[in-house]
């Protein structure tokens, strides 16, 4: 009869447990997405291994402690389902060496200091002329193929990927400077 | 090399377009400069922050109704904000590729619990909402949800189920608990539609079948075309074709075999745990109480409250119909269930069934009531084929038959509803025959036992029939 605790409690329970879980997987999701996405060749890739993580990671819900950091746990279990994930992958200039592969995640995992680069994103996002900023967010947009998005703008491809690149690095100077004003 | 070169293979790896000597490039920079390395780190975490900001902005649920429960204030603000700009923006591209929803919602019904890729939590699913991918979760035993992917494929889940899913190109379901059913349309080539269990995976070219998922197990019921089962612990596989079955558990050969005729007759078995013995439990709902001296396991109704009722707290108790032989449960013209029980507080009961159509992908649920209150103490309650009809709460009625006569039974369930609780506990449930007497079900080798344990407790149970007074029986 050892299992009657088990199922007793398993409904009551769940609802509670599944509560304070999904609370915890908003509040700390785009970390690991943050995380994930230099290591992952595409969104997609991120998407598929957060969705995996976040599976196991309810799986394993009775082991996490309550009080300890749900965003340093759940990165744990993401940096191994990518690496599973990567071994699955077929050799690809997409895909790191091992040796790239661990530099490039000691330095993903830094989850504060992104945090607070988040903060300023919004604010440099207006600092960009609004047709370029929907143009930026358009082609960062699930499913959208960057190619298409230059072709229904009547630029060259090579022409629109720098200009992309070129918006790209006026966001990162913008949240670089106003991360370096606050300090 | 300039930082302008750096930035230019930094943004081809993250485009997905760099050649293998970039590669090697970027890779060789990675490993010789530490600033390289936080470059790529900033420029990759700012990718994922427009992305996410993208996403958020064309996902439909967030637009469909501003809740503040479904998200962060402050982040529903931003995502309004961005999508006022984008709407001026955008009216140049084909909204059905920005929306990124994969599937449509065609039926849902019960307590149902939706999260998004984005972390987006809906409780109040609606008919025709459109979703991405997420994860859907059945909370309760009458809960039910149909999900139409963008090819016509169907997918179902019911009871207490756990199913995750996304379609990019190749559709991939992850049922962590509960009960699958799936019409699966023709997949494209070398990409079947993929679902994981804890124990298995199966691969779907287009068919129609069942799945249920334990913790150890799953098992798997085909009706048309053929599924490809892989267990997981060990990677051995087995084709099963059309009405054939096959059980992927560590503890037994993985073969198939044939489904079993329908049999008529059905009893639940308590006293072998929760869900009878079967290994599942979907479809299970209530605290489960062994048998203890001549007291006869039970399972006591617990309180679940209705979403779309709130004020209501029901008392509910909730069990799966499986048998050990695995025969499938035919209600024939001029079923009848017995409903055994206690009560502590007198009051009315309702009982419910979900039943599937056989060979078909149409499930739906029935509820019969009594037309009076219970009185307290132990009760043997009989509700006729007649007294069912559709449950109130099923959204699609037009889809169900008046009569689930014919239909397969998939689970049980009943409760009370009055302000406090009844205290109702459930000893056995019995499904049968035209012409059967109580506890002939020949499944239940420990029914007479029980009868004998029953009467042992001094108390004759009253024998009611819905739309009886029960008075009248004492």
């Amino acid at each position: 009869m050892n299992d009657r605790p088990k199922e007793n409690h398993t409904v009551n329970d769940a609802d509670k447990r599944y509560a304070l879980f999904t609370q915890l997987l908003v509040a700390n999701e785009s970390q690991v997405r943050w995380f994930l996405r230099g290591l992952l060749p595409t969104w997609d890739d991120v998407q598929e291994v957060l969705q995996t993580a976040s599976v196991v990671a309810w799986s394993k819900f009775d082991h996490f402690e309550e009080g300890t950091s749900f965003g340093a746990w759940l990165l744990t279990i993401a940096r191994f389902e990518a690496l599973k994930y990567r071994r699955g992958m077929a050799r690809s200039p997409l895909v790191f060496t091992d040796e790239v592969w661990d530099l490039v995640a000691e330095e993903m995992d830094d989850g504060e200091y992104q945090k607070e680069r988040r903060q300023h994103l919004q604010a440099c996002l207006q600092k960009i002329e609004p047709v370029e900023r929907e143009i930026l967010l358009k082609v960062h947009q699930t499913g959208v193929v960057t190619k298409g998005v230059a072709k229904e703008l009547g630029k060259s491809e090579q022409a629109f990927y720098k200009f992309i690149q070129r918006l790209r690095r006026r966001l990162r100077d913008c949240m670089s400077q106003a991360m370096a004003m606050e300090e | 090399m300039s930082n302008t070169d750096c930035h230019r293979l930094i943004a081809a790896w993250l485009d997905g377009r760099i050649t293998e000597e970039e590669s090697a490039q970027l890779q060789q920079l990675l490993r010789d400069s530490v600033e390289v390395r936080r470059e790529f780190v900033q420029y990759a975490s700012l990718d994922s922050m427009l992305r996410e900001q993208a996403d958020g902005e064309a996902t439909p649920l967030l637009f469909a109704s501003p809740d503040p429960v479904r998200m962060g204030s402050m982040k529903w603000a931003a995502a309004v904000v961005a999508f006022v700009l984008l709407l001026g923006c955008l009216v140049f591209f084909d909204k059905s590729e920005t929306r990124g929803a994969v599937a449509l919602i065609s039926g849902a019904s019960g307590r149902l619990r939706w999260t998004g890729n984005e972390g987006v939590v809906v409780h109040d699913l609606a008919v025709g909402d459109e979703i991405s991918g997420g994860t859907i979760d059945g909370i309760s035993p009458d809960s039910w949800f149909e999900l139409t992917f963008r090819d016509g494929s169907v997918a179902r889940i019911s009871g207490n189920s756990m199913l995750t899913f996304s379609d990019k190109g190749q559709k991939k379901l992850h049922l962590k608990s509960g009960f699958l059913s799936a019409n699966v349309q023709p997949q494209p080539a070398g990409k079947p539609m993929l679902i994981y269990t804890h124990s298995a995976s199966l691969e779907v070219i287009g068919t129609t079948f069942e799945v249920q998922a334990g913790v150890a197990s799953t098992e798997l019921n085909v009706s048309n075309g053929e599924v490809l089962l892989t267990r997981l612990s060990d990677g051995e596989s087995v084709v099963v074709p059309a009405d054939h079955r096959a059980v992927a558990s560590s503890e037994r050969e993985l073969l198939k075999e044939r489904v079993p005729e329908a049999v008529y007759r059905w009893k639940s078995q308590l006293e072998l745990g929760p869900s009878g013995g079967h290994r599942q439990k979907g479809g299970f709902y209530g605290e489960w109480f062994p048998a203890k001296g001549a007291s006869l396991p039970f399972v006591k109704a617990i309180p679940l409250v209705p979403r779309k009722n709130p004020s209501y707290t029901l008392y509910l108790a909730g069990l799966p119909v499986s048998r050990p032989d695995h025969k499938p449960v035919l209600l024939k013209e001029g079923w009848r269930f017995v409903l055994r029980g206690r009560l502590k507080v007198s009051d009315k009961i309702y009982f419910g069934i979900r039943v599937k159509q056989p060979g078909g992908d149409i499930s739906g649920k029935f509820l019969a009531q009594m037309q009076a209150k219970v009185p307290t103490g132990n009760f043997e309650a009989v509700f006729e084929a007649e007294e069912f009809g559709i449950d109130p709460s099923e959204r699609s009625p037009e889809r169900l038959p008046k009569s689930p006569g014919g239909w397969l039974l998939h689970s049980v369930w009943c409760f009370t509803h009055k302000e406090g609780a009844s205290g109702l506990e459930v000893t056995e449930v019995e499904l049968l025959a035209p012409g059967d007497q109580p506890g002939a079900e020949p499944n239940a080798g420990s029914g007479r036992a029980r009868e004998t344990a029953f009467v042992k407790q001094g108390q004759q149970p009253a024998l009611l029939k819905a739309g009886q007074d029960p008075a009248r029986n004492q």
